[in-house]
């Protein structure tokens, strides 16, 4: 599984810690899911799409 | 806030305790001169270096507003305790084995006890690395 939390963190000019607090995890998580060596919890997953305004599947892509 | 005030208290007795131990062994000159005990002193003295790291920067992290533990930090301590739990059952298995090396029992059960703790850093490191992905 790959996700763009990066690109997305861009487009929208956040950085690690603020999304981090945006979701109330550590920026350590979000530098953990950015480099792909933490797969989050539904729970975690559903909260960074929505800072997003995207779907689970538009920000996590599940490679086959 | 109150989690907060807890972890300080807690990091401050731990540099007491580390201090007091620092104390005692540099008293102690004589211990100094053996071997062991002086692998031990200078494992506490890291632990102590360590700590005060550990120490000022969780302190920045939480004036930052970060929470003290999320779901990756736990997911990181379970799994790390759980193998430093093993890795100190056979470490234990090995100190009993040669308890004859050991020039007392207080080097003998301090260090494993040390050796125990630094298992459990090490373990975290470990478990960071292989993530979970």
């Amino acid at each position: 599984m790959h996700n763009r939390i990066r690109e997305l963190r861009a487009r929208d000019n956040l950085t690690q810690l603020n999304l981090a607090k945006k979701v109330n995890v550590r920026r350590e998580t979000i530098v953990f899911l950015e480099k792909g060596k933490y797969n989050p919890s539904l729970k975690l997953a559903h909260g960074i799409a929505t800072v997003f305004n995207l779907t689970i599947e538009e920000v996590f892509i599940f490679d086959d | 806030m109150k989690n907060a005030k807890l972890t300080t208290a807690a990091l401050i007795t731990f540099f007491v305790v580390i201090l007091l131990l620092l104390i005692l062994v540099i008293k102690k000159e004589n211990i100094l001169q053996n071997g062991l005990d002086l692998f031990i002193s200078s494992f506490v003295v890291t632990i102590g270096i360590s700590a005060i790291y550990i120490y000022y920067k969780k302190n920045k992290e939480q004036r930052s507003g970060e929470p003290e533990d999320d779901e990756m930090t736990l997911m990181i301590k379970y799994k790390a305790g759980y193998k430093a739990y093993m890795a100190s059952m056979y470490l234990w298995l090995l100190i009993f084995l040669f308890r004859d090396k050991f020039p007392n029992i207080e080097t003998m059960v301090g260090g494993g006890i040390l050796v125990s703790a630094a298992l459990f850093f090490i373990s975290k490191h470990i478990v960071k690395k292989e993530g979970n992905a």
